[in-house]
């Protein structure tokens, strides 16, 4: 069969186009298997962390799928150019269109199978290697993996729907035209891209409104929500800015003559501007790859590194019981039986008798009870003499004044409303010794201290509770097994009991998977966005070359051509990286939110991880950039 | 002294391969300021490997090649691609115009390249434009002029720089005899203001317009005409019979 041989012939014979293509594919195709693999043969989702964790998984999944098809479509836009004319040819020695489309059939077939094969094969390993690692790296002991094919399942399905549309698009696109215009649309020039001023206000004002949002983010139950909002209008609002601010920019140079008439940016603001229009989407998903890069890393990384932190926060000592009474003296000797049992010595108990939190908001002075998504904090209340103990400070107050405990957020009024009375506060303590979570719940706590008892009351009318809590000392095995039995013997539920080591296990096989997903999704998007710059770098050395070739005949040096391509490829791979810390700036706000969702307001390490992220990433991108210069330049210099 | 100068100019591709070809045997002419000549021969004479070595594009295996008393033989790649910018002229039978850029900034291109401040590359256009009455299509892209119209916008890049020698290589090649006619005629009146220029070409009409004749034939010149006081339409026939003599391997005197 002719057509057969002619796909194969294409793939066999343009290596250099269809190769990476095939591999970008495989890749897709492997992390996709892997996400598949993690939600639906492992048991993450049976834990009860893991049905976030798997919740974030989907998320996850369906932007590795979106971007894959994405990338795929834009991949094979620019390599049709040279396959158009290829297929020209063939229509001009006497094959139909249907002969045509039944080789692009093949061809897209030939792509498709081998990927979902060697895809699947590598998917699987990798799974198991990659399931492995997270295992070993955060002693995740109650994670398991199983077997089977529903993953591969959907894997072929997703994949099969891909390049379908693919296939329809080719179609779509040899309908349009007849062999003629086929044969001569490689060498046909394309036209100056028009300004669209409309379109380019259009994009800053989605932009900022996405901006807006995003640093409007509060950490509350809307958070998630609300950042996927804002994702989405910056993600469109890129994409306009890109495509039409940068040739607004682009002709605003080229209006500046003692600017444009110099040798290094004559010819890349003109060789620019003449290919905005795919420069423009392609440096926006460039620019949203190293966004989504930034704000995985920095979220996973920022998690993972707060994560004592958190149980910290939890709880001020390793077992801490929460209860509306205080233990009974034969709950306390049960505990001492236990503690004998498993040799764990337990040390420096302590008690903190609060009023009862209740969830709400501190708006300005003001706090107000409500629990619906706007809530943030929970507030309760406690009295000087409980404080002066714990702290071993000396503090006076007199019946209108307070302290304010508030981690992670600034108070800085000098009075506070609660319940129609006003307070003095004498001063926002940086330290609370007793401080705990109530209920493990998202929401920031605060702790008012106040005079006595009555005032306490007055601030908060709930019933006390009791966060009674003390340290063990023992083998690891030994405490975990002590905190599970003391659980158990108190009949206690998991929200008002914190062991650090039962704790700890569990926010490490949660974050771990966090962490490691946030790793995955960037290795995936690192792929991508080389892979976009390289195909970009290479479609467009070979639109150059002519170019080039015409230049070095009137009097464009080596070095010149050097200097040339290296103001090009700069301007080109600056704006996409310059977008990215923008974006990333703007999420901070966001993030920091959606990190105290997780109970995380440290925004130390937050700001800390996001420098080193944007410094790798910047280090890595020059790579690539060196790398894919070469590329272009043994193009273009190549007779 | 001439402006360009050849000496027993050899060249030899893939030397010491099985498939050598001596593209140019034994080579020597030379060009004297506002001297308009043309090189006629076949495919294959040599004509291209000529023109290259002149452009500097290419290197000769042997000999000498003197151009404004610089020894061309010897120049690395940047200083030939300066000493092109300073000293040569360009046209092309595909035009060679960038698609990239406008009419004007086609032909601003090799000023740009010598880093010319603006005003003074419109200074230079101003009278260049109107001699070759382009005027009109400065602002325009080259992909929305005609062939005749893309050939003069090139000739005005190849001489916004005064170079000291015009090379044209099948200026006419692409264009219908009554653009053919209008560019020839353009060659004609800007070597009548003092350029020199040299024209590689297969049209025996092309070269009718040159003041001098020269004939490649397997590496070598076979023979060489002049003008003279010749009206064109005589000196046309001196050059078709010179041309019958080249094919049928006679010999001509």
């Amino acid at each position: 069969m002719i057509q057969l041989k002619l796909a194969v012939h294409h793939l066999t014979k343009s290596k250099s186009q269809s190769l990476p293509f095939i591999l970008s594919n495989l890749m897709w195709v492997t992390t996709t298997y892997i996400f598949l693999s993690m939600i639906y043969n492992t048991n993450i989702r049976e834990n009860e962390y893991g049905a976030v964790a798997n919740y974030v998984l989907k998320l996850g999944l369906i932007f590795v799928i979106l971007i894959a098809a994405l990338s795929t479509f834009y991949a094979e836009r620019l390599l049709s150019k040279q396959r158009t004319q290829e297929l020209g040819l063939y229509s001009m020695l006497g094959l139909t269109k249907n002969n045509l489309r039944q080789i692009i059939f093949l061809e897209n077939s030939l792509f498709y199978i081998i990927c979902t094969i060697i895809g699947g094969i590598l998917g699987i390993t990798f799974s198991k290697l990659a399931f492995m690692s997270l295992k070993a790296l955060f002693g995740a002991a109650s994670l398991h993996q199983t077997f089977t094919l529903i993953p591969l399942v959907y894997v072929a399905v997703i994949f099969a729907v891909i390049f379908l549309m693919i296939i329809l698009f080719d179609f779509w696109r040899l309908r349009k035209v007849n062999p003629i215009n086929l044969w001569a649309k490689a060498t046909k020039p394309e036209a100056e891209p028009k300004s669209h001023t409309l379109l380019a206000i259009m994009g800053m004002i989605v932009l900022a409104l996405g901006y807006y949002v995003s640093v409007t983010v509060k950490p509350t139950g809307a958070a998630f929500g609300q950042f996927i909002l804002a994702i989405m209008l910056v993600v469109v609002g890129s994409y306009l800015v890109f495509v039409t601010a940068s040739i607004s920019l682009l002709k605003a140079l080229r209006k500046n003559q003692s600017y444009y008439y110099k040798p290094n940016h004559f010819i890349s603001v003109s060789n620019m501007l003449y290919r905005m229009k795919q420069n423009g989407a392609g440096l926006a998903s460039i620019s949203l790859l190293c966004t989504s890069i930034l704000v995985a890393l920095i979220a996973s990384v920022s998690l993972v590194a707060g994560q004592k932190n958190l149980i910290n926060l939890w709880s001020p000592r390793d077992v801490q019981i929460v209860a509306k009474a205080p233990l009974s003296t034969s709950a306390k000797q049960g505990i001492n039986e236990l503690a004998d049992k498993h040799q764990v010595t337990m040390s420096d108990p302590q008690t903190v008798t609060v009023t009862t939190p209740v969830m709400g908001v501190l708006k300005g002075n003001q706090f107000k009870a409500q629990f619906n998504t706007k809530t943030e904090s929970t507030f309760s209340s406690l009295d000087l003499q409980q404080y002066n103990r714990i702290q071993h400070t000396h503090y006076h107050l007199r019946s209108n004044e307070i302290l304010v405990y508030a981690p992670g957020t600034n108070y800085s009024q000098q009075t506070l409303n609660v319940r129609g009375n006003r307070y003095q506060v004498k001063k926002q303590v940086q330290s609370f010794r007793g401080s705990f979570v109530y209920g493990h719940v998202i929401y920031k706590p605060i702790f008012v201290v106040a005079a006595n008892q009555k005032i306490a009351r007055q601030i908060n009318p709930q019933p006390n509770v009791y966060a009674q809590g003390f340290n063990t000392r023992g083998t690891k095995r030994h405490q975990k097994q002590f905190a599970s039995e003391v659980q158990r013997f108190l009949k206690i539920d998991p929200s008002n009991f914190t062991s650090k080591y039962v704790m700890g296990d569990l926010l490490k096989a949660m974050f771990g998977s966090l962490l490691f997903m946030g790793i995955l999704i960037s290795i995936v998007m690192v792929c991508a966005t080389t892979m976009i710059i390289y195909y970009k770098q290479v479609s467009e050395g070979y639109a150059d070359k002519h170019n080039y070739q015409i230049m070095s005949k009137v009097g464009l040096s080596n070095k010149e051509t050097k200097k040339a391509i290296r103001s090009q490829v700069l301007t080109v791979f600056m704006l996409p990286i310059i977008g990215a810390v923008l974006n990333l700036g703007f999420a901070l706000p966001a993030i920091k939110s959606v990190l105290s969702l997780f109970s995380m307001y440290d925004l130390k390490i937050l700001l800390t991880v996001s420098f080193v992220t944007i410094g790798v990433l910047i280090i890595s991108y020059l790579l690539i950039y060196l790398a894919t210069t070469n590329i272009y330049r043994r193009i273009v210099e190549k007779n | 002294m001439s402006l360009l100068n050849l000496k027993h100019i050899k060249k030899v591709f893939s030397e010491g391969n099985e498939s050598e070809v001596q593209a140019l045997k034994d080579v020597s002419f030379s060009v004297e300021k506002g001297d308009y000549v043309a090189i006629m021969g076949e495919s294959g004479a040599g004509k291209s490997t000529l023109l290259n070595i002149i452009a500097t594009l290419d290197q000769p295996t042997s000999g000498e090649i003197r151009l404004n008393g610089v020894e061309l033989s010897h120049l690395s790649e940047n200083e030939a691609s300066k000493f092109r910018r300073e000293h040569l002229g360009f046209v092309f039978q595909s035009f060679n115009l960038l698609d990239t850029f406008n009419n004007r900034d086609n032909i601003y291109l090799p000023l740009v390249l010598s880093k010319k401040s603006h005003q003074f590359m419109e200074n230079k256009l101003a009278p260049l434009s109107q001699t070759l009455g382009i005027e009109n299509l400065l602002e325009r892209q080259p992909s929305e002029i005609s062939g005749g119209q893309k050939q003069r916008v090139a000739i005005a890049r190849a001489l916004i720089t005064d170079p000291s020698l015009l090379l044209a290589d099948e200026p006419t090649g692409a264009l219908d005899s009554n653009n053919t006619e209008k560019i020839l005629s353009v060659f004609e009146r800007i070597n009548e203001k003092g350029q020199t220029i040299l024209m590689v070409t297969h049209s025996a009409q092309a070269a009718s317009y040159a003041q001098r004749t020269l004939f490649i034939k397997d590496g070598k010149i076979y023979n060489e005409l002049y003008r003279g006081d010749q009206s064109r339409s005589q000196y046309l026939q001196k050059i078709i019979d010179s041309l019958t003599a080249l094919e049928s391997n006679g010999e001509v005197r």
